[in-house]
């Protein structure tokens, strides 16, 4: 008799808790709904803008690699770049620099986040840190999420967050974000994070560790993945970057680690809850991260227009979702360097900001931090 | 909450690694002494860092399966007794690898489908609290409470995830898991 007693007794309780995880996931149901970003800015009675330069003249760093850029809420830009004496050293630091909505000047480099903070705070052995995007809510918040490694090379990295409620001046502990069942390695991010509608970010990351995919990250502000969704599979594609298109439609570009050699791409209809497959554009890519950014349904995309080296840069433009792209205009031409060496432009990270210009950040050469400023009409007057 | 877990979790391990290293020595009576000599061994600084710092780093924190079948190696080899019978320890190896060779292939990149994506809603906690229900009328009490813990720690949110996946499994359970039901069915 006590046997069934208890036995009924755990039943209840285990059926008591089913309920409970019940009504708790459906309080915590997504929204899958994002805005697109306005179209602002894309006036023709504008006149053509393009301005290009570098962040800094003189490195602190003899090497630095993978800015990324955001747009401040007072009006200015803030860029994050990785540099140290060389890719994956273990005096790497984040850097950063401002953009003076005023002056239109670049402050002078300021480290943000070194290795031994980012330890310290994790409390653990942190190997090496890596290439960091930025997300502002344009009211002094903004969030930096970023790759370290404590064991073993890039394929083993996971991702970590701090951040800032003062646009950027200092920054909150560092937490790392739990993404991963694999002991939480092997997610890595290098695309342009975005909000949706309920306020929970979307980050897009790719995984390394044996299979090579995209994956979309969902999580609340602290950092807590809500959900995920893989976008490839086996050893297809990384580094996806992804366009905000109209009525809830995102585009994707990836890294292409396979042998085709061309931009990959691929498509959600309902805000990146599921993702068509991938398939191949017609630009070239010799196994470099590329970067899109839309407004309306037309999008830009920066990347390197050769498939066996990272020593050209060009931008394209896409009115038809993808199903063509054309390239209008030649950043880098390519050769050799006056060391000798063969040139390396890399790692394009273009955002569109709120009054229609757009920002292009690239590594150039290893050495500087290349920052490029167009708008829509400069586009149009290309295209003609 | 979870820096305490984690911190239990690189205890526990260090120590079960301490004690498993005293016996392949021959030094059996002595495992207290390896134990807590891998723990201290583990916080001496070398080269800015640790064998603390970087288990920390290497593993951040356990599952529940882990941490109970960990929990049960120290007790049998600390207090003699056995804590965890063979038939718990069984179906907890058993409730691992299963899992684990569902989801780890996958999550690797073997298919599109990612079935780490069930662990953040409530289907793979229910099919958890299912399997329980079935350990227990198959006798298997104690293993069949241990996966109600997994579904309430995960609710608790015991660490940074809110998977449940997370709380179920991690790969280190799941490489031993099938050498010690390989060992299990030697012995019995």
């Amino acid at each position: 008799m006590q046997r069934y007693l208890t036995s009924a007794v755990f039943v209840i309780l285990v059926a008591l808790l089913g309920a409970s995880a019940w009504l708790g996931d459906f309080s915590e149901a997504l929204s899958w709904r994002f805005t697109a970003p306005l179209a602002s800015g894309a006036d023709r009675h504008q006149k053509p803008q393009f301005k290009r330069g570098f962040i800094f003249e003189q490195s602190p760093t003899s090497s630095v690699h993978a800015p990324s850029i955001v747009e401040l809420s007072n009006g200015g830009f803030m860029a994050v770049w990785y540099g140290g004496t060389r890719e994956g050293s273990s005096d790497v630091s984040l850097y950063a620099s401002n953009l003076d909505p005023v002056s239109n000047h670049w402050s002078v480099p300021r480290v943000l986040m070194g290795r031994q903070r980012v330890a310290n705070d994790l409390g653990r052995h942190i190997r090496k840190l890596g290439n960091a995007v930025l997300l502002s809510d344009g009211q002094n918040n903004v969030w930096m999420f970023f790759v370290s490694t404590s064991v073993g090379g890039w394929s083993t990295s996971a991702v970590n967050l701090s951040v800032s409620n003062d646009d950027g001046q200092t920054w909150g502990p560092v937490v790392r974000v739990a993404s991963s069942p694999f002991l939480n390695v092997s997610t890595l991010v290098k695309g342009h994070p975005f909000f949706y509608t309920d306020g929970t970010i979307g980050l897009p990351v790719y995984h390394e560790l044996l299979g090579k995919f995209g994956e979309l990250l969902r999580m609340d502000t602290n950092g807590v993945v809500l959900d995920k969704q893989r976008m490839s599979k086996r050893r297809a594609a990384i580094q996806p970057d992804i366009a905000l298109l109209t009525n809830n439609q995102m585009h994707a570009v990836l890294r292409n680690t396979g042998s085709s050699r061309v931009v990959l791409q691929q498509s959600s209809e309902d805000a990146g809850n599921s993702w068509s497959s991938i398939s191949e554009t017609q630009l070239p890519n010799p196994d470099a991260a590329v970067s899109v950014t839309a407004v309306r349904d037309a999008m830009v995309m920066a990347y390197n227009d050769t498939d066996d080296d990272r020593d050209r840069m060009a931008l394209a433009m896409s009115r038809d979702k993808g199903n063509t792209w054309r390239k209008f205009f030649q950043l880098e031409k390519g050769g050799v360097g006056e060391d000798g060496e063969k040139d390396e432009f890399s790692y394009p990270y273009l955002i569109r900001a709120k009054n229609g210009v757009y920002h292009l950040v690239y590594t150039w050469q290893r050495k500087l931090i290349a920052h490029v400023s167009f708008n829509d009409v400069w586009i149009g007057n290309r295209l003609q | 909450m979870n820096e305490v877990w984690q911190i239990l979790c690189v205890v526990l391990l260090l120590a079960a690694a301490g004690a498993f290293l005293s016996g392949f020595a021959g030094l059996r009576k002595y495992r207290w002494v390896g134990m807590m000599l891998m723990l201290l061994i583990a916080i001496i600084p070398f080269a800015e860092t640790s064998i603390w710092l970087w288990m920390r780093g290497l593993i951040g924190g356990l599952s529940i399966l882990s941490f109970v079948l960990l929990t049960g190696y120290l007790g049998l080899h600390v207090t003699g007794k056995e804590v965890l019978d063979r038939k718990t320890r069984s179906a907890l190896y058993a409730t691992a690898f299963t899992g684990g060779l569902l989801l780890y292939p996958a999550t690797l990149g073997l298919s599109l489908y990612d079935p780490y994506r069930l662990g953040f809603g409530i289907i793979l906690a229910i099919v958890v609290l299912g399997l329980s229900v079935l350990l227990w009328f198959a006798k298997r009490q104690l293993a069949a409470v241990v996966l109600v813990v997994v579904v309430l720690a995960d609710q608790a949110q015991l660490m940074t995830s809110i998977n449940t996946w997370d709380y179920l499994i991690d790969p280190l359970v799941w490489i031993i898991a099938p050498f010690m039901l390989l060992r299990l069915r030697l012995q019995a």
